[in-house]
């Protein structure tokens, strides 16, 4: 998972943008399907805006452009299709029993790690222990295990809430393992795909006393390997067994070797581009906006952008004052000027990335529901200024944490600006992203919980269910409705669930609406999730902010990254939060 | 007052005039009917100079440019004039001193200073303002003037050994010169040897970097706004280039009008400070 | 002392060098110690009750402030830098980095002063020598502006200049000599003279300063009488004892080239020092930070006795006094 437990700068920047809808993205790439046999080789170098964990291939953390590193070297069990389908991929089938409380899983055979180990059942099983928690050095001895397991380092445990619905994996034949689960879920594979964040990973990367060896070489089944790593700057080299073949029959990747090199200017990002010192660069609308539209305006360079799957937004921290006030939220909701808030923002010269949302979600989100949306009314937040005065006696005013870039700066400013039309007092308070991060989303074991009265992020994503519902679960669930308690592992962390929470909900009509879509197996399903998605928006439970759009510029020789099919047939998506899949790019002469 | 300036050529009248300006502008600043510096025109974000309501244009935010230059001189002369003045007053007097006694007080004084240089400038400065002026509850935010305080601190620190070490340099070279040694030997008290043959000598020397460093003491507080530990509403030179300085390859103008004044100012204060320092040092070269 | 000669300036040296390096990490760790967020929070914040104690304790943050500098100064001593301490628990050793980065920051230090240098002692000169002059103003105050432009600034627009518009050089990159020699050189152009101009300035001013009070000595104007060139007089006679302050400054800027040079080495992406010091800064690497700055020290230190060795070189006369 990304930024519970560590953040970018540009996640927590991020009050912005959003995709030119997701369309353009393959409308723009039908010539790039013509050309012939791809090039075999080559070496490109990749500007990328993030730095790569300190803990470097243990850690399951990664966001954006970082994660987009570790994706070429890691692959997960599922894919997305650029459809939105959740497909096998290192998985070749997953089957559900009618009552959907039991999955059977799976594997493809004669896929390798690049260590040379197998993925097999045992190694799969391990993983998704390893996703549970099961591994963490603060549970291991309570749960029983090997005490020579707790050394592991890594803090893939992050992934509880996620899988908190599974109770049991168990092998059931020698490529298959059986998932089985608390309550019915239809969309298993889309929780265990993460969003594109669960890996497999070697048994040696899992391995007592691994911590050290995976931070520089982590051992996953991608089209390439980790050849040279540090925070800035890594680079990964061709995998020669890579498992698949392109549809000629040639081996994948295209490619010898990519360096992926962090570049904290964005300015620079762009020149890098236009000088060819870099074949590629990675951008996000959260701030590097003038940027993006200079690239895209460059006859010479080539962009594809992110579809509309990244839903920035503004948490209300529902436990404490102002916002366990209704009236509060409502007069920052109906204050909330998205136009001009999205000019300043995601516009420059005259040029914008996106559009502004009218719901939690965006329109790809089964959970997309306009209903109940609270737009721009400047008297109505007024009035409820006046109605929070009314119930407290003070003057709405609330603090906002900001990093110190000077995009986050200039968003948390802007919205103070907006804000303060209405009669409401923004502070900023300008810390360093580590202590932002850390604040809103305290370590598990800690005991605490998130302090700030709002807190701007880019959790949501993707087109289901996996990377917003989790986000929703309520502290006020006790067990069973609490998943995380219910696992294994959650009680002895003390309730993971409420640590994704960062809003620190405990409304009990949203639970139970949350609860009721969750593990509906019937076609209500769609229904229900947008009856939960109306409730949080006409309670102003959060203040969504136009989403974010990720783009990569590349040089007009590139081919290939608009073009990537799936191992299960079907085309890929092109582009994400973490940027393009690199096993089907080729340098054209 | 009248007299000096009639003295004065005519480049160095303008320049006069032009810190003349800066200094009433750091006054009345606030007062101008300018546009807020803190607020946006979400209505003309990035627009040229010259345009209608914003003389010298906005950034790509919409944040007035003239109205920032205006009101930014406050904190950014603030800033500077105090940090050189009283860094540059104490450490050139340390300087002088230790090089004019010699002995321990000297490596002492030399040891202290070579510890504050051997810690980079920026890591000084974050550590004072992390130190001194972080709140431990965050969510009681320091005050502005405390920041302000601590960041004129820490560049004053960071001034001090700086003009230090070349005021001992510098004095270093002039104490054994046979004019001292003569005065020494004729008696003369420590104290006049110091202002009558020394201080003359080591001025230039000071001057030089010290007029300098005010221009680089504003850019040094942008950098500190660049960490996010600047001043903290951003109104000053420093924090205005720092935040403009990601656009400047898309508007230029913004980043042309904090740098200009900046430029203008050092070149004001160079150019008085030399003349101010030519009336009273009537010496002149041999060849 | 006297008697000593050599070994005892030698020894007098070594012995403020250590004085220097334990005062300004000692002064760095224990302010650290006082950071409002304490480091026991920072580094065993996300730990229950029991392995909180074990990693404090493993951290040493269970020791008193002063035992716990003494403990890391004698790890620093025997060439143990201290880890980086990751979140999750794993730590890797801050020797690794050092190892990459040091090299590439003396590299770096090593071109910027030798093109300000270059650059500065015959402008210097000149402008002294033109002291009030049209052209002694004009190279003044394109320093002074060049001199208030930040040097981000200035790198960017450098980037953008040579790297794209005219693309004679890469933006950004840096290739290690080993590598590819003329590379480079081509990638240490652009970092290296946004790092010069600012010093150019600098020690252009302060040459220029010294030069115009050498020029009223009287052995310039004996020179002047014995029908010496000016260009003989200048070079021959009054550079020499002009440069004293230079060298001051020239030893100073040593010690900031080495780590101070962090917004540069990110904005041209160059894995040196400062790079890393801003990356243990915003990762809250502090036990790195402390060692970082123990080996910038450490550098400063010497470079700064070489520098007072050369002052002696440069103009006898202090060499005297220095030995008295």
């Amino acid at each position: 998972m990304k930024h519970p437990f560590k953040g970018a700068s540009r996640k927590i920047a991020a009050i912005a943008a959003l995709s030119l809808v997701a369309s353009v993205v393959p409308a723009s790439m039908s010539s790039a399907a013509k050309v012939a046999a791809p090039k075999q080789g080559g070496d490109i170098t990749v500007g990328i805006f993030n730095t790569l964990p300190l803990e470097g291939f243990c850690f399951g953390n990664a966001s954006n452009a970082a994660l987009g590193v570790l994706k070429s070297v890691y692959e997960g069990l599922f894919e997305q299709r650029s459809d939105g389908r959740i497909v096998p991929h290192l998985a070749s089938a997953a089957t559900p029993t009618p009552d959907y409380k039991t999955w059977v899983i799976k594997l493809r055979s004669g896929v390798k790690y690049h260590d040379g180990t197998n993925m097999d059942v045992a190694n799969v099983i391990l993983n998704i222990q390893a996703l549970r928690g099961y591994y963490l050095a603060s549970v291991i001895g309570q749960l029983g295990q090997a005490a020579g397991a707790a050394a592991v380092g890594h803090t893939a445990g992050s992934a509880i809430p996620f899988t908190a619905n599974i109770k049991d994996v168990r092998p059931v034949s020698a490529d298959s393992i059986a998932i089985e689960l608390w309550n019915s879920q239809i969309d298993l594979p889309e929780y265990l795909y993460g969003s594109g964040r669960f890996f497999m990973r070697s048994s040696g990367d899992l391995a007592p006393g691994a911590a050290s060896k995976c931070v520089s070489k982590g051992s996953g089944t991608g089209p390439f390997m980790v050849s040279k790593y540090s925070q800035t700057d890594v680079t990964v080299v061709r995998n020669p067994n890579y498992w698949r073949k392109d549809k000629a029959g040639n081996v994948l990747p295209y490619l010898n070797s990519i360096n992926f090199k962090y570049v904290n200017q964005a300015t620079q990002r762009a020149n890098g581009l236009k000088s060819g010192t870099l074949d590629a660069a990675m951008f996000s609308s959260a701030g590097e906006i003038k940027q993006i539209v200079n690239v895209q305006a460059n006859k010479s360079l080539k962009t594809i952008a992110s579809p509309d799957d990244y839903y920035a937004m503004n948490m209300f921290n529902t436990a404490i004052e102002p916002f366990n006030n209704k009236n509060a939220r409502l007069a920052v909701s109906y204050a909330m000027d998205r136009e001009t808030f999205y000019k300043q923002r995601n516009c420059f010269q005259g040029k914008c990335v996106g559009t502004i949302n009218d719901s939690i979600v965006g329109k790809r989100n089964v959970m997309y529901n306009k209903q109940g949306f609270i737009g721009y009314d400047l008297a109505k937040a007024k009035a409820a200024v006046a109605a929070y005065k009314k119930d407290t006696g003070k003057d709405l005013a609330f603090q906002l944490p900001a990093d110190t870039s000077a995009e986050a700066q200039a968003s948390a400013k802007a919205f103070a600006q907006i804000m303060k039309k209405a009669g409401i007092t923004v502070n900023i308070l300008t810390q360093d992203t580590a202590t932002i991060t850390s604040t809103a989303f305290p370590p598990p074991t800690s005991g605490k919980v998130n302090t700030y009265q709002m807190y701007p992020t880019t959790l949501f994503e993707g087109t289901g269910t996996s990377f917003t519902l989790p986000f929703l679960q309520s502290n006020g669930y006790s067990a069973p409705n609490n998943l995380t308690l219910k696992s294994a592992v959650g009680p002895l962390l003390g309730g993971f669930g409420r640590l994704i929470n960062p809003a620190r909900f405990s409304d009990p009509t949203q639970d139970a609406l949350v609860w009721a879509a969750q593990f509906d197996t019937t076609s209500a399903r769609r229904d229900k999730l947008r009856a939960a998605t109306k409730y949080i928006q006409e309670n102003a439970m959060v203040l969504p902010q136009p989403t974010i759009q990720y783009v990569y510029g590349f040089t007009s020789n590139m081919k290939g990254f608009d073009t990537f099919t799936l191992a299960s047939g079907g085309r890929g998506r092109a582009m994400t939060n973490s940027g393009v899949n690199w096993t089907g790019v080729y340098i054209e002469n | 007052m009248r007299s000096a300036f009639r003295r004065m050529d005519l480049f160095t009248k303008v320049c006069s005039t032009w810190l003349a300006i800066i200094a009433i502008l750091a006054v009345v600043g606030p007062f101008l009917p300018l546009p807020d510096p803190r607020e946006a025109d979400f209505a003309a974000p990035g627009v040229k100079p010259f345009s209608p309501g914003h003389l010298l244009g906005t950034d790509s935010n919409g944040y007035d440019l003239l109205s920032n230059v205006v009101n930014g001189t406050r904190v950014s002369l603030m800033i500077s004039l105090v940090s050189v003045l009283v860094g540059g007053l104490i450490g050139s007097s340390i300087g002088i001193i230790s090089a004019y006694v010699r002995g321990r007080f000297d490596g002492i004084v030399s040891t202290l200073f070579n510890i504050i240089l051997s810690i980079p400038n920026l890591v000084l400065g974050l550590s004072l303002v992390a130190v001194l002026a972080t709140s431990p509850d965050p969510s009681i935010p320091v005050s502005s003037n405390r920041r302000i305080f601590v960041i004129m601190l820490s560049l004053t620190f960071v001034i001090i050994p700086i003009l230090g070490r070349i005021a001992r340099g510098a004095t270093l070279a002039w104490v054994n010169r046979e004019f001292v040694v003569a005065a020494r030997s004729m008696g003369m008290r420590d104290k006049d040897i110091i202002f009558k043959h020394i201080v003359p000598n080591v001025l230039p020397a000071i001057y030089s970097v010290g007029f300098l460093a005010i221009g680089v003491v504003i850019v040094a507080e942008g950098s500190l706004s660049l960490l996010g530990v600047g001043v903290v509403d951003g109104v000053s030179w420093g924090a205005m280039i720092a935040r403009v300085a990601g656009e400047f390859t898309y508007l230029p103008h913004s980043m042309y009008v904090p740098v200009t004044v900046l430029a203008l100012s050092v070149i004001a204060c160079n150019q008085v400070g030399d003349h101010l320092r030519s009336r009273l040092d009537l010496r002149e070269g041999k060849i | 002392m006297k008697r000593l000669g050599a070994l005892g300036s030698v020894l007098r040296q070594l012995g403020q060098a250590v004085v220097v390096v334990i005062g300004s990490t000692l002064f760095l760790s224990l302010l650290l110690r006082l950071l409002p967020v304490g480091l026991a929070e920072i580094y065993a914040g996300g730990f229950d009750e029991a392995s909180r104690a074990a990693r404090l304790k493993e951290l040493r943050l269970d020791k008193d402030p002063v035992t716990f500098y003494l403990l890391w100064l004698r790890d620093f001593v025997a060439g143990d830098f201290g880890p980086i301490v990751s979140p999750g628990g794993g730590t890797t050793p801050v020797a690794d980095k050092v190892g990459s980065a040091l090299p590439i920051s003396l590299q770096l230090m090593f071109y910027v002063q030798v093109v300000a240098l270059v650059v500065s002692v015959p402008l210097g000169i000149y402008t002294a020598y033109r002291s009030g002059k049209r052209s002694d103003k004009a190279i003044s105050y394109g320093l002074f502006t060049a001199s208030s432009i930040p040097n981000f600034v200035f790198g960017l627009l450098l980037a953008v200049f040579f790297g794209v518009t005219l693309a004679w050089l890469p933006p950004l990159g840096y290739v290690s000599p080993g590598e590819n020699l003329v590379e480079h050189f081509r990638t240490m152009i652009l970092p290296v003279a946004s790092l010069a101009i600012p010093l150019i300035a600098t020690y252009t001013r302060l040459l220029r300063a010294d030069v115009i009070a050498t020029l009223r000595e009287d052995y310039v104007t004996m020179a002047v009488s014995k029908g010496l060139s000016n260009k003989r007089i200048l070079f021959s006679h009054v550079l020499r004892p002009s440069s004293v302050t230079l060298f001051t400054s020239f030893a100073l800027n040593m010690g900031a080239l080495m780590g101070g040079t962090l917004v540069i080495e990110q904005l041209f992406t160059i894995p040196g020092l400062g790079s890393e010091i801003g990356i243990a800064i915003f990762s809250r690497q502090f036990f790195a930070l402390q060692s970082y700055v123990a080996i910038l020290a450490v550098g400063f230190v010497l470079f700064n006795t070489l520098a007072d060795i050369a002052v002696g070189f440069v103009d006898p006369r202090t060499r005297e006094r220095r030995r008295a």
